[in-house]
């Protein structure tokens, strides 16, 4: 036998111009009324053609708030992406990045997009001098191995041997 | 002496769904653990603050949908943190349910 599909099933999956309805019912504009539970139980088979419980309507009006409020933090982070895709330095990783950071700052506390765009900036920046920075030590710690290599070399009869040359060139490749 | 109102339980099977239906909105976007946690307990509370669903409910929950294949889960190179999104397997049970 078929399993029923829950009314709170359904209700999630009413379309947009119908959930904005429901979501009116209880969030009316300004100088509207706000409907009861009981009351939008009553008219919910006119209004979308099945019936549901308290618990059920109660139930889907949570989730029809967290769903608003979760679009509205994506909508948020896709104006952020657009602001930094903007910027020809920044790479498309990095933008993704950057908009997740905003989604997920929008999710926990209602946030400002210059602000978090500037933030992302800083972020990547910081992240630009880290790499900077390894790299310098990279060099620095290249060129200290090479004075060594030569130091070596100096102080031994003969000069460095081919096979040793040879070593030296893999260890500096490994580095 | 008053005494605090108790948080509503919740059974492992409607955190382990509340989880699914967090992740299913805005899908494109992964999830912290701090997001989920907050989502599911506004999901099933309607109070992103109350902590009706703690964090080892929750990481069991997010756990079982991961060994189910229903969440993938991916690391956030700048926080360091795990973030989930919702697989094709797990849109598929939500539509079903």
């Amino acid at each position: 036998m078929d399993k029923e599909i829950r009314a709170d099933a359904k209700l999630k999956n009413l379309g947009p111009e119908k959930l904005e309805t429901l979501w009116r019912l209880r969030n009316p504009e300004e100088g509207g009324e706000k409907l009861t539970l009981e009351a939008i139980a009553a008219d919910l088979p006119r209004l979308v053609g099945f019936s549901a419980s308290l618990s059920a309507l109660s139930d889907f009006f949570k989730w029809l708030r967290f769903k608003r409020r979760m679009e509205a933090s994506a909508a948020t982070a896709t104006q952020a992406r657009l602001e930094l895709a903007k910027d020809s330095n920044l790479d498309p990783a990095d933008i993704e990045r950057a908009a997740q950071a905003v989604f997920t700052a929008e999710m926990l506390e209602a946030g400002n997009v210059r602000a978090y765009v500037a933030l992302a900036k800083l972020r990547l920046a910081g992240r630009q001098v880290d790499l900077d920075r390894r790299r310098i030590d990279l060099l620095e710690k290249k060129a200290e191995f090479a004075d060594l290599v030569k130091k070596a070399a100096e102080n031994k009869a003969g000069g460095v041997t081919a096979e040793e040359m040879a070593e030296i060139e893999r260890k500096l490749k490994m580095m | 002496m008053g005494h605090q109102p108790q948080a509503p339980q919740f059974s492992d099977a409607r955190v382990r769904k509340a989880v699914r239906e967090v992740c299913a909105l805005a899908a494109g976007y992964g999830k912290s653990e701090a997001v989920l946690l907050a989502g599911v307990n506004e999901l099933l509370t309607g109070d992103p603050t109350l902590r009706a669903v703690a964090l080892p409910q929750l990481r069991s929950g997010v756990e079982w949908n991961v060994g189910k294949n229903y969440l993938r889960r991916r690391k956030n190179e700048d926080t360091d943190a795990h973030e989930y999104l919702i697989t094709t397997n797990g849109l598929a049970k939500e539509a079903i349910e």
